[in-house]
């Protein structure tokens, strides 16, 4: 079975989940910009960190035969700083228009702040403006509120909820995003968020419509297996394969496509850079078999 | 009719939608802003496809005859139309360029180092070029590196030779690297012999290509070290060698020639290189511990 991840950090992580991931068939990821564990002080930190998701992650993931893609945005809890808030809001432009960015994201509230809400309302406008979907991260502390807050401020900004993936959803607000037609994400994390046997039950109860799960996988103590884990144990407990395929792949694709820059043909024939365009499609391709290109493709320094 | 004219005209004839059309010729005349000419570059990736370019042989042969190093062939039309864009904005400083690179993804500085080279005082971009060697990333060293005469005009002795050891080192196709024995240097051989004894210390094998940088620079120190090394080569090695022996006025190695009785047959560098290339061999593969 195919999976895709669409949440997880990989800046934070190793060649080794790489292989890992790979070899447990994800076969594309989605990077949401957040924050790096500790508040950034510098415009430039964000800079760096945009150009990075945007270039060299993608390439490093494709060493592993691994579609990269992104979401730009200002997350939350730096949206606190307020000076520097608008200074990122300036770059998001340069970024967001680029080959992988499928969504304006992670954003949405943290301690549901009023510079949250104001940089959270200047990026849904920001999405409007470039056609783009939105990934909305829900809070950790006081998150029903924060989770309907969110939908309400997006409505009232006139966004079509199919365009919206409201993500790290539990039990507590999964039946009013689903009601209200988000994309409705599970976050399978230890500790702070949603369990894997939680996550079954939650299929069993609503479906497979429009909801999906992804690992945000990051500096913490987190799983970046845990898509297909998840998958295994769903198959385990008898929830069909179709059902699973949705949950772990194809919801995924359908809510990030709507950004123009996702599409299965990205990878279903293996994942590659533009050679083609430098040596006019000859037979010296690498990345038609990504785990060959490793050698050759990753500079030894 | 100017590069610059020329280029706008084929972009404006590839573009079938009149309003992509109407956008591009409207943004070549009126940015006024770094921030205007930085969205409207990063815009291409929606606006314009990525399609080959669908021209005629009349039209590339009126581009070759009169900028004959420019070859269209190696073009998309978003790499065009970013082309326009850069050589179209009259504002465009090392500064502004220098940022652009900055919030560039990967298929934009691909397009940007393409097109340095064609600019107005290329030269002034040296620094950025130069620095964009620097990368991991093997597109963006390739539109530096290969096809494009950027760094044999301007790159200085040393950056010259830093560019041709990355090359070797990453494995990149040598002969597609514009005016390579035109730069060949003394300085470059011995960096390049040294980095074969490196390889050959570990039992890796070193590109064939290597031998055109030192073909020329060979002494009879250096000659003594290869010889031992050509009985364990496989063909494209001993190809390689050979043809730098017969290039050679080094007595050692006429000598040592006509002591052998083998048949040398003509081959260029470019087709060793192009051999090669072609038969992908990993060098890294078949001798790796």
């Amino acid at each position: 079975m195919k999976f895709i991840d669409p949440h997880i950090h990989m800046t934070s992580r190793t060649t080794n989940d790489y292989e890992a991931m790979s070899k447990a068939g994800i076969v594309a990821i989605i990077e949401p910009a957040f924050w790096l564990g500790q508040p950034r002080t510098e415009v430039g930190s964000f800079k760096d960190y945009f150009s990075s998701i945007v270039g060299w992650e993608a390439f490093r993931a494709s060493q592993f035969g691994i579609k990269h893609y992104c979401t730009i945005g200002l997350n939350s809890k730096e949206a606190n700083n307020e000076s520097l808030a608008e200074e990122v809001m300036e770059l998001l432009p340069l970024f967001a228009l680029k080959d992988n960015v499928v969504a304006i994201g992670e954003i949405g509230y943290d301690d549901q702040t009023a510079a949250e809400d104001k940089y959270f309302r200047a990026q849904i406008e920001l999405a409007k403006e470039l056609e783009l979907p939105i990934l909305v991260h829900t809070p950790h502390r006081d998150k029903k509120k924060g989770t309907l807050r969110s939908m309400d401020v997006l409505e009232e900004h006139g966004i079509d909820p199919s365009t919206v993936i409201i993500d790290h959803n539990n039990e507590e607000t999964v039946e009013s995003v689903l009601e209200r037609g988000y994309w409705t994400a599970f976050t399978i994390y230890p500790n702070t968020k949603m369990g894997s046997e939680r996550m079954v039950a939650v299929v069993e109860k609503y479906g497979s419509n429009k909801i999906f799960i992804d690992s945000s996988a990051d500096w913490g103590v987190s799983d970046p297996l845990s898509v297909p884990k998840t998958a295994k144990l769903m198959l385990d407990r008898g929830i069909t394969s179709e059902i699973v395929q949705a949950v772990c792949y194809q919801n995924a694709l359908e809510a990030y496509a709507q950004s123009g820059n996702m599409k299965e043909r990205d990878w279903s024939h293996g994942v590659r850079f533009d050679q083609s365009v430098l040596y006019g499609g000859n037979s010296v391709l690498r990345g038609q078999n990504p785990k060959k290109s490793t050698n050759s493709d990753i500079v030894d320094n | 009719m100017r590069l610059s004219e020329l280029i706008k005209e084929y972009c404006l004839n590839e573009l079938q939608d009149e309003k992509t059309k109407s956008w591009l010729d409207q943004k070549l005349h009126s940015i006024k802003t770094d921030q205007d000419f930085f969205i409207s570059f990063a815009l291409i990736n929606k606006k314009i496809p990525r399609d080959h370019l669908q021209l005629s042989p009349a039209q590339i042969q009126t581009i070759h005859l009169k900028y004959p190093e420019f070859n269209i062939e190696n073009w998309t039309l978003d790499q065009l139309c970013r082309f326009s864009l850069l050589m179209y904005y009259s504002l465009l400083s090392v500064k502004s360029l220098t940022k652009l690179i900055s919030v560039a993804d990967t298929r934009e500085q691909i397009s940007i180092f393409k097109s340095i080279t064609y600019l107005e005082n290329a030269s002034h971009f040296t620094p950025i070029v130069v620095n964009g060697i620097r990368t991991n990333i093997v597109d963006i060293f390739d539109a530096i590196a290969l096809k494009n005469p950027f760094a044999a005009s301007y790159f200085s002795q040393d950056e010259w030779n830093q560019m041709i050891l990355k090359a070797v080192f990453m494995e990149r196709p040598i002969y597609q690297i514009k005016n390579i024995d035109q730069r060949k240097n003394e300085k470059l051989a011995h960096i390049l012999f040294d980095y074969a004894r490196e390889r050959w210390a570990a039992s890796r094998r070193v590109t064939p290509e290597l031998w055109r940088m030192i073909s020329g620079y060979i002494t009879e120190k250096l000659f003594v070290e290869m010889i031992k090394k050509i009985a364990e080569g496989n063909a494209p090695d001993q190809k390689a060698m050979l043809k730098l022996i017969q290039e050679s006025n080094l007595d050692a190695a006429q000598q040592w020639l006509s002591s052998q009785s083998i048949e040398i047959e003509p081959i260029s560098w470019n087709q060793i290189g192009s051999d090669f290339w072609h038969n992908n061999q990993a060098l890294q593969n078949t001798s790796k511990a």
